[in-house]
């Protein structure tokens, strides 16, 4: 016996290899290799196993996805006879302990039940399928599927990737590492993109079907075939050659099996008989339902229809799509021997099959009864549709980060908001020495529930720099807030009430003279893909395209330098110190500045000291139109950005009323809101403008990382003005008495009770009206 | 005119005779009242109460077709109201059971005023504790998915 096995593990290599070509199922000799250090040294790796991988960049460059190559392969556990399992060699945590330590494996997850089930290969009679390509780690939720093809046609070598992000494509050639976008053919969303020999096919919804070669990938859209419209719910055939569809009624002794995993066939003649499944049949298995049936073809009604020969049950569609056939009498022989209920579950479902019907209590039809009478039942196992339903009704986006922490069933279904995301650009210095970063950054405007005079804090959200931190609220969303002077203080989320204003795109780093403002445009409307930013540094322009990646100096427009950035309708607007505006069209960008709005001398001069002039630039008149009335809107202006938000969603009593502007950039830390028509009860005073209305004191508690506002009723301020007063620092007292002049005295009649500090502030605010003189005109965007 | 009635029967056997109309609110019924008429319709995963219950909102907002077109038997104000009230005279447990009828059945309505008021439970709960507490959710996070997402929740601002 000994000197035997020495004979066999020195099995020479070319028996060795006969033997490996001859061992047919591929986890034979995955166990062939395992026996000694001889053997694994000849015998090769089943390719078919293979599963390479290749490590691609991101849509914008910043990090890195994994393409994979998985084969797929559907097993049959020979003892059950009638459960199928079908899915991709996925890559294992090795620690794990496993029953069959060196036999191959298969771990099989069902969501619902209570431990994964591990296989032993060698038990399951296995078909290995073809292979699939997956974008590990693309968790885009308009990423639907990829497709590689090879540019030549022995594989290996350079190869073209084509993804499908639903509205947009994208194409990425391996030999130049970056994404393109192709160029849009057609308005409706594409499901599905085939390989076939050797060229891309892109499947849309609405039928058409457009071939790419991958060698001329971006220049045209080969074949169209036009939409059918008598392709609803028979099986169409694509006949590549003449260009269209052909009603199929026969695929030989194939089964397909379509789902999302992917679309795959196989022979049933391959699968011992009486194993429940028959050729030339279809099964679907990403209907909401787990209980189906096979499609089939009927010559009576020249369709393909349900079958009611088998009975299938999909316990589970993923990581692993998992399958029971059952032949239809079969299980009504079980159900009968079972409790009475069963049998009607088994007729109805029996019924029911072709339509896509949503039997969902649990993972298992087995379990169904059982699930009923437990009162308690199992929120976690809440099916993705109601999830997804759920999601989007919570308007919070907090409340969502919340239900994505529950458990692992309902993380993997929500989505991350996509209002809390942070995505940022490095793009390089003017000189292309170092790199910034270029961050698109949500604001929100919260205001805390407990505080009984209105605080309100205006920031964007940012990533912590340190993130080691003792934090008060360990697992809920809460807020840091610095503000200048006091330590940073934490607030839970759930205490705010919550507005999210939008995004605000900031240059992280830039130290660039004279630096202003950045603004950003996407070159598709999607967004997403290329994009052009414009950087203003108030005498210069400079704008960087994504694919160039370096930074031109932009034509000079104006002598006068810059004040602010805005996109408005898919353009950039350079907005003037002298009120001219200039509109560029992304595209052209270099090309034609549009004078959109010249000088307005009478715009500009109107403008008196203590007063504002609101104005709306009309693009289409190209002109500024004066504006009185902004509805409910609440404008903030100042060094964060401007922002606006609707004052009907604040309770009543929270002192902020709309149409109301708000400057937080003023050199004092107190101020009132702009309203329009204010009665000052001076005769000589124009009521057509913008000025400070009395009613709400503002105070600007912090305008650095975040602004934060203390907003309080004139009224209730009399009471308590002296207490209020008291937290004033000595400096700013001062500050207030030097600044106190002749006018003083005529200020609104209806707050003669206020006491003298609250009234020398007043005054300071009206005479500093003059020097923000530039804010006038600030951009209003509502 | 008789109104044709459907036979439905709950897990218990209890059968529940209703007017084809309000059924047929559920596409899944609907389909089955065409495929098989005049045969009862086994409703097993479901108990009575459920079903009850299911009806129940079914029968309220039924589109009546009496010749002059769609008229609703309630103006959607008073609609939206009735609504309010039934789910929430519901309890958690139950609350489940319904929706998953409602996701069964394929009841568009029933569905969506069910999965409001999930996402209202969950929007009250002050964190993914409550949550789970509320729902008896078992945290099945390991460790270093918990401190994941410990870091993915602070928002510094």
């Amino acid at each position: 016996m000994t000197t035997n096995e020495i004979t066999w593990s020195l099995l020479p290599e070319k028996p060795l290899n006969i033997i490996s070509k001859k061992l047919e199922d591929c986890f034979d000799v995955i166990h062939a290799r395992s026996v000694c250090t001889s053997w694994r040294s000849i015998l090769p790796f089943p390719s078919y196993l293979s599963r390479p991988s290749y490590s691609l960049p991101t849509l914008d460059n910043k990090g890195s996805w994994t393409l994979e190559k998985i084969p797929l392969l559907l097993f049959r556990p020979r003892a059950l006879a009638v459960d199928y399992f079908l899915g991709g060699i996925g890559r294992d945590e090795p620690e794990e302990e496993l029953p069959y330590p060196n036999q191959c494996s298969v771990k099989v997850e069902i969501p619902g039940s209570s431990d994964r089930r591990l296989m032993n290969m060698k038990d399951c009679q296995i078909l290995p399928l073809g292979h699939q390509y997956r974008m590990i780690g693309c968790n885009a939720r308009e990423y639907r599927n990829v497709a590689v093809l090879p540019l030549n046609q022995e594989g290996g070598g350079d190869f073209v990737v084509l993804l499908n992000f639903t509205r947009v494509m994208f194409v990425f050639r391996s030999a130049e590492m970056r994404w393109r976008r192709l160029q849009p053919f057609t308005d409706a969303t594409c499901e599905e993109l085939v390989t076939f020999r050797g060229r891309f096919n892109a499947i849309f919804v609405d039928g058409d079907v457009f071939g790419f070669d991958p060698h001329f990938l971006e220049l045209y859209p080969l074949v169209r075939l036009e939409r059918d419209l008598t392709c609803g719910s028979s099986t169409l055939w694509l006949d590549v050659e003449a260009g269209q569809w052909v009603v199929v009624t026969d695929i030989g002794d194939r089964v397909f099996i379509i789902g999302d995993l992917g679309n795959v066939s196989f022979s049933a003649k391959e699968l011992p008989d009486g194993c429940g499944v028959s050729a030339n049949s279809i099964l679907f298995t990403y209907g909401p339902s787990n209980v189906t049936c096979s499609y089939k073809y009927d010559d009576g009604l020249n369709c393909w229809r349900f079958s009611r020969e088998n009975l299938v049950t999909i316990l589970s569609t993923s990581p692993v799509v998992a399958l029971r056939v059952e032949r239809f009498w079969y299980g009504v022989y079980i159900a009968e021997k079972k409790i009475r209920t069963n049998l009607s579950v088994v007729a109805l479902q029996y019924k029911s099959l072709f339509q896509v019907s949503k039997l969902s209590l649990s993972p298992s039809s087995k379990m169904t009864t059982n699930e009923i009478k437990l009162s308690v039942p199992d929120w976690s196992l809440l099916p993705e549709k109601p999830l997804n339903i759920i999601s989007e009704k919570l308007d919070d986006c907090f409340d969502v980060v919340h239900a994505r922490s529950v458990c692992t069933s309902w993380r993997s279904i929500i989505p991350f908001p996509s209002h809390l995301s942070r995505p940022s650009y490095t793009l390089p210095t003017l000189d292309n020495k170092g790199t910034w970063s270029l961050e698109k950054i949500p604001l929100f405007l919260f205001r805390p529930r407990a505080l009984a005079a209105s605080e309100y804090f205006l920031g964007g959200i940012r990533r912590d720099e340190e993130p080691e931190e003792e934090l008060p609220y360990p697992n809920q969303c809460s807020v840091k807030v610095e503000i200048l002077g006091s330590d940073s203080r934490f607030m839970n989320m759930l205490d705010c009430q919550i507005f999210p204003l939008r995004h605000q795109y900031r240059m992280i780093g830039c130290n660039a003279k004279g630096y202003r403002g950045v603004s950003v445009l996407p070159l598709n409307k999607e967004g997403g893909g290329d994009f052009v930013v414009l950087l203003n540094c108030s005498s210069v322009l400079m704008v960087l395209r994504s694919n160039e990646m370096r930074w031109r100096r932009f034509q000079t427009l104006s002598v006068h330098p810059c004040d602010d950035l805005v996109t408005f309708r898919g353009r950039f607007n350079a907005i003037f110190v002298d009120g001219d505006v200039f509109g560029f069209d992304p595209h052209f960008l270099e090309l034609y500045p549009l004078l959109i709005v010249s000088r307005n001398k009478d715009a500009l001069d109107l403008m008196s000291r203590i007063t504002l002039r609101v104005c709306r630039l009309d693009v289409d008149a190209g002109q500024w139109v004066v504006v009185k009335d902004i509805g409910d809107r609440v404008l903030v202006i100042g060094d964060l950005g401007n922002v606006s938000f609707s004052a009907k969603e604040f309770p009543n009593g929270c002192s902020v009323s709309g149409n109301s502007i708000l400057y937080t950039n003023l050199p004092w830390n107190e101020t009132y809101f702009y309203k329009y028509g204010v009665d000052t009860g001076r005769e000589e005073d124009d009521l057509n403008c913008w000025r400070f209305s009395r009613e709400n004191l503002v105070t600007i508690l912090s305008t650095s990382p975040v602004v934060a506002l203390r907003v309080e009723r004139l009224l209730a301020l009399i009471k308590s003005s002296l207490s209020f007063a008291g937290i004033r620092t000595g400096a700013d007292e001062e500050k207030v008495i030097s600044t106190h002049r002749d006018k003083g005295s005529t200020e609104c009649s209806h707050v003669t009770e206020i006491c003298f500090p609250e009234r020398k502030r007043e005054v300071h605010v009206e005479e500093r009206g003059e020097t923000e003189y530039r804010h006038k005109k600030s951009w209003l965007t509502l | 005119m008789s109104k044709k009635m459907i036979v439905l029967k709950s897990s218990e056997g209890v059968s529940f005779v209703v007017e084809e109309a309000v059924a047929r609110q559920s596409k899944i019924i609907s389909f089955l009242v065409e495929e098989f008429p005049d045969r009862e319709l086994p409703l097993t995963n479901m108990t009575s109460e459920i079903l009850r219950k299911t009806i129940e909102y079914c029968k309220k907002h039924v589109v009546e077709d009496d010749g002059g077109g769609d008229s609703s038997s309630s103006s959607s104000g008073d609609l939206k109201e009735w609504d309010v009230k039934f789910v929430a005279e519901i309890d958690q447990p139950r609350l489940m059971d319904l929706l998953m009828a409602a996701n069964y059945l394929d009841i568009p309505s029933l569905l969506d005023v069910t999965c409001q008021k999930v996402a209202d439970t969950i929007a009250a709960c002050n964190d993914e504790k409550e949550i789970r507490a509320t729902f008896n959710i078992e945290n099945d996070f390991t460790e270093e998915e918990v401190e994941a997402i410990r870091m993915e929740n602070q928002y510094p601002i």
